[in-house]
């Protein structure tokens, strides 16, 4: 009889080691977001909600962007997504399509929310036939940031606001790089004896086909192109038009034949293009608005923002916003309702605001913003809240983390020179057919 | 160093007595959390694979039956084939390499050094790091900007070389880490197997004036033949699986450069739900390893010398 | 003649060393960029910083959750460890030594899965998993390997196997049941297979990416190579803070393996010859 015991007893404290994660006596509330800039705001957010609502416990959960779809896809097969977590608007219908967002409206008209606050083309967004999955929670555009000490350095004017590029030549946008890329004489890439393999600074970073919303997208609109898809959830590819081709080959060529920009490292990254900008070794760099505030906390040299160069068919930036979105699984829709109905709110956004990282999407609030980092600069915020003027947006579809891996994993090689971008293109539209139906 | 040896234990005849009786039960109870173990996370597994890759899953809704379909999209899938090329064109290239490598040094290492057991520490290093650490570290020893590969071919008047953002060179590089991280691996092995060697045979040849590269091949090599074909074998078998290190350095990319068998299913299996093409691309995967496996035993098997 | 021997004896020795120079450059490399200021690290290729900086391990260890990582692998590759030396030892000594009918047809199952690639129990075990509502949980990291490997049976039946048959009978003259016998008599007399197991077990574990990868969702459930697979996808890569992580998690390994070396080079020909 002993060995039996014994045995038994082995497999019981295994069992016992296993049963560890039950009964917590608050509602727990799992709230996932992606970026570590806003993470103090969210916080002090948060901070506040709990002190309002005792019984309910918030754990947020960061993970970094590139990793965060995956998770969240993963997550919905596996149920375990947070129950309250950011949204995109690139994803949240591919969400939706597999059952996995809880539907606000009943929640909105039941506390008669009043929605007229938000800017109302950011609220549309988040509509996926007829019914609302997001509050808006803020909203962004595209500027260029760059290094004031690299343009005195190089003994050149900085940007104006309607400098300008094109596909024949670059222009003045690619003039003004080429004189900023600098090798270790000291000597730019316009000059003679220009040795190409010792740059200490290049013109731009964070070029790379992942940089879709601060990249690549703004200058296929800037040549007349149409953008990925036809329409909003629209299934004809349209990203083949000589337009957009075109547009697409003048960002690679920054990088492959104008040799301004470093080559992209890592799939899937930005060529720490950021770290580039902050180490000095890029002069200029395409950033969102929600960069500013790491801008803030850690550029040691004199920097500020101009628009993106206007192309031949004029400015374009992406616009773009995020929401809170709710798991339609969670154990605590009421507690989870809360907290989204919270943070996308007047009280939390303004809180959000007074930490400076990103515009609020309740137009009122947009002084808040520019009064706390009235400081610290950039001088030139403005031109951020400018280029909402012309804006394009981020194509969606149900499908579009697989229509976005194949375009990011062949328009890569064409930044790196190794294929044009047509080629480029034809590839992607061979595999993405089967995806958009 | 001791070798192994594989006794099957003695065939059993039945005679039952109580005390035996008691033995079956001992048995049994002894190996049940193990087998239990096997059996929900190894046996059933494989059977449901199998079904599974003949089903339309996303793991939310209901497997749906659709025959053949998943291994005809596959067929037809451009990417399926590419990464079926690359993980071929991975294993030709690291084994052969690898082994060899390993085979050299250890040969290097087979005398009587005083330092001998510090020396295969050292060589095992890289091996218990975790790929995905050793990852990181080889992508910022090949970062095209600030990289030091790159710096030493500077320094030595050479261009800078895009290794992991080129499509031609990445595969390579990723070959080349991985050739490294498992090299002292397969040196402990081979090392193991050439200390068996007699050292009588080295010493007659050498009185019959065989030159170091002659008692190489004449001696070295048929002596430890069954080794090192086991070591191919293993190490073909495992070089098919490649998956960490793709994806921790590249991630498959630039493009498809480094898309790899078994990134490219983790990829439909986990980021696109796809589980029932990710289930037939295991099937795949294990048949490919059959076949290889009988290829290599079939045209190498037979040339390697079993009697020692 | 004895001069010309140690000199060849010296030129080994010093080829040896240049061999394992080269070979271990890029940890030593990984090291020096871990000690480097962040403007040295674009700068300086030199191998020795020209100041050395404790400040990346403590902004890796922080700053970038290394410290909650390294708690969880330390917790379950070391309760995978425990689990499978107590339930491969059982089933290796009842392979090994004890008589029972379908014993031989099932360890043959055992070996014939062996050659089976991971990826095909990946979805089902997966599935299993989510079952049992242990998705994105430590249950969910550590029950699958929990009860042992096919491999880890058969590497402690085949020393069981080595023990003399006499041993069990003496026992068994004494009045020891076959359960008591493991327990009071074999089990202590397996150390080093058992350590060997331990040790291989433990890195295996230590280092496995894709399982946690697929189970994990919550960053306060992620070991070390799952973090610092993250890591690629930063943004902003620190080049210096992210190789102090590296260093982090295989620093253990590393204290680990110069302990317990001849069970690691033991391991490795077992699974080598025997796989």
């Amino acid at each position: 009889m002993k060995k039996v015991t014994s045995i038994f007893t082995v497999i019981l404290i295994t069992l016992v080691l296993f049963s560890t994660v039950w009964a917590a006596p608050k509602v727990n509330l799992r709230y996932a977001l992606w970026d570590t800039n806003q993470l103090p705001a969210m916080e002090a957010s948060i901070k506040e909600f709990m002190k309002q609502n005792p019984n309910i416990e918030v754990t947020i959960e960061l993970t970094e962007w590139n990793d965060y779809w995956t998770k969240m896809t993963t997550g919905v097969a596996a149920r375990t997504l947070p129950d309250v977590f950011w949204g995109h608007l690139a994803y949240f219908s591919g969400l939706v399509s597999k059952g996995a967002l809880l539907d606000l409206t009943p929640y909105i008209q039941k506390d008669k929310l009043d929605l007229s606050i938000y800017y109302q083309s950011l609220l549309e967004n988040w509509k996926y036939q007829g019914k609302q999955y997001g509050i808006p929670k803020d909203w962004d555009t595209i500027c260029i940031m760059y290094n004031k000490d690299a343009f005195d350095q190089a003994g050149i004017p900085y940007p104006s606001a309607d400098w300008s590029w094109n596909p024949r030549n670059g222009g003045e946008f690619v003039q003004v790089l080429q004189k900023l890329t600098i090798d270790q004489n000291g000597k730019n890439c316009t000059e003679k004896g220009f040795d190409k393999n010792k740059i200490v600074q290049y013109g731009i970073g964070g070029l790379a086909a992942s940089e879709m919303q601060t990249g690549w997208l703004n200058f296929v609109w800037m040549n007349g192109g149409h953008g990925v898809l036809d329409q909003p959830y629209g299934n004809k590819f349209v990203l083949d038009d000589p337009k957009s081709v075109e547009g697409m080959q003048f960002y690679a060529d920054l990088v492959s034949k104008y040799g301004v920009a470093p080559t992209p490292e890592l799939q899937g990254t930005s060529a720490s293009g950021w770290e580039l900008f902050v180490a000095g070794r890029v002069a200029t760099i395409p950033v969102g608005s929600w960069q500013l505030s790491a801008a803030r906390d850690n550029l040691t040299f004199n920097w500020d923002v101009i628009p993106l160069p206007k192309g031949p068919a004029g400015r374009y930036s992406c616009f773009n916003g995020l929401a809170h979105n709710i798991y339609a699984r969670t154990k605590h829709p009421e507690e989870a309702w809360k907290l989204a109905k919270w943070m996308d709110g007047y009280e939390s956004q303004k809180i959000i605001s007074e930490y400076g990282v990103v515009f609020p999407a309740i137009s009122s609030l947009i002084d808040v913003y520019l009064e706390a980092t009235k400081e610290k600069g950039p001088d030139n915020i403005e031109y951020f809240i400018d280029a909402t003027a012309q804006t394009g947006q981020w194509p969606m579809h149900v499908n579009w983390a697989q229509i976005f891996d194949i375009i990011q994993r062949e328009y890569e090689l064409a930044i790196a020179g190794e294929y044009s971008a047509k080629e480029a293109v034809e590839l992607i539209k061979d595999q993405v057919g089967s995806f958009l139906r | 160093m001791e070798k192994t040896i594989v006794p099957m234990a003695s065939t059993y005849k039945p005679k039952s007595s109580p005390k035996k009786r008691r033995q079956w039960l001992t048995g049994y109870l002894m190996i049940l959390p193990n087998f239990l173990g096997f059996f929900i996370f190894m046996l059933a597994p494989i059977i449901a694979t199998v079904g599974l890759g003949f089903t339309e899953w996303d793991l939310v809704n209901n497997p749906q039956w659709i025959g053949l379909a998943n291994y005809k999209n596959l067929f037809g899938d451009r990417i399926f084939w590419l990464s079926f090329r690359k993980t071929i064109w991975f294993t030709l290239l690291n084994v052969p390499i690898q082994s060899f490598l390993a085979l050299l040094i250890a040969v290097l290492l087979n005398r009587k050094l005083k330092a001998l057991n510090l020396f295969r520490t050292l060589f095992i290093i890289p091996w218990i790091c975790m790929s995905v650490a050793v990852g990181l570290t080889w992508t910022w020893l090949f970062n095209t900007q600030f990289g030091y590969i790159n710096h030493v071919l500077t320094s030595l008047g050479m261009e800078r070389i895009g290794w992991l953002t080129s499509d031609k060179l990445a595969l390579y590089a990723v070959i080349f880490v991985n050739v490294w991280q498992y090299l002292g691996w397969h040196i402990i092995l081979l090392l193991a197997g050439l200390q068996i060697v007699p050292q009588e045979l080295y010493e007659a040849a050498t009185v019959d004036g065989a030159n170091n590269w002659m008692k190489f091949w004449k001696i070295t090599i048929p002596m430890i033949s069954p080794i090192f074909f086991y070591d191919l074998v293993v190490n073909m078998i495992m070089t098919l699986q490649i998956f960490d290190l793709p994806f921790a350095m590249t991630n498959g990319g630039p493009g498809n450069a480094t898309r790899v068998f078994n990134l490219y299913l983790y990829q439909k299996g986990f980021s696109f739900l796809q589980m029932g093409e990710a289930c037939s691309m295991g099937v795949i995967l294990f048949g490919l390893i059959m076949v290889a496996t009988f290829f290599v035993f079939k045209f190498l098997g037979s040339r390697v010398n079993y009697e020692m | 003649m004895e001069n010309k021997v140690t000199y060849k004896r010296l030129l080994l020795y010093l080829m040896i060393i240049g061999i394992l120079f080269l070979y271990l450059f890029p940890l030593l490399w990984q090291l020096s960029t871990s000690l480097k200021e962040s403007d040295e690290v674009f700068s300086g290729y030199n191998l020795i910083p020209k100041k050395v900086t404790w400040s990346n391990y403590k902004i890796a260890w922080s700053q970038f959750n290394v410290k909650k990582y390294l708690v969880n692998t330390i917790f379950v590759s070391g309760l995978i460890m425990v689990g499978t030396i107590i339930c491969c030892s059982m089933a290796g000594y009842a392979f090994g030594q004890l008589k029972f009918p379908g014993r031989d047809f099932l360890f043959f199952l055992y070996l014939g899965t062996m050659m089976v690639p991971g990826a095909v129990t990946l979805i089902p075990s997966y599935y299993i998993i989510l079952r049992l509502n242990m998705a994105n949980s430590f249950a969910g990291l550590v029950l699958p390997f929990f009860f042992g490997s096919a491999f880890g049976t058969f590497l402690l039946r085949q020393f069981y196997m080595t023990l003399p048959k006499d041993l069990y009978e003496a026992a068994t003259i004494d009045g020891a049941g076959s359960f008591q016998i493991w327990l009071k008599v074999m089990f202590p007399l397996s150390k080093p297979a058992v350590a060997t197991l331990g040790v291989m077990t433990l890195v295996q574990h230590w280092n496995s990416l894709l399982w946690p990868l697929v189970i994990t969702q919550s960053p306060s459930l992620k070991v070390l190579a799952v973090g610092l697979s993250d890591f690629r996808l930063f943004r902003n890569i620190q080049w210096n803070s992210l190789m102090a992580a590296v260093m982090i998690a295989i620093l253990p390994m590393l204290i680990i393996l110069f302990f317990a070396q001849k069970f690691f080079v033991k391991g490795i020909q077992f699974s080598g010859v025997n796989r």
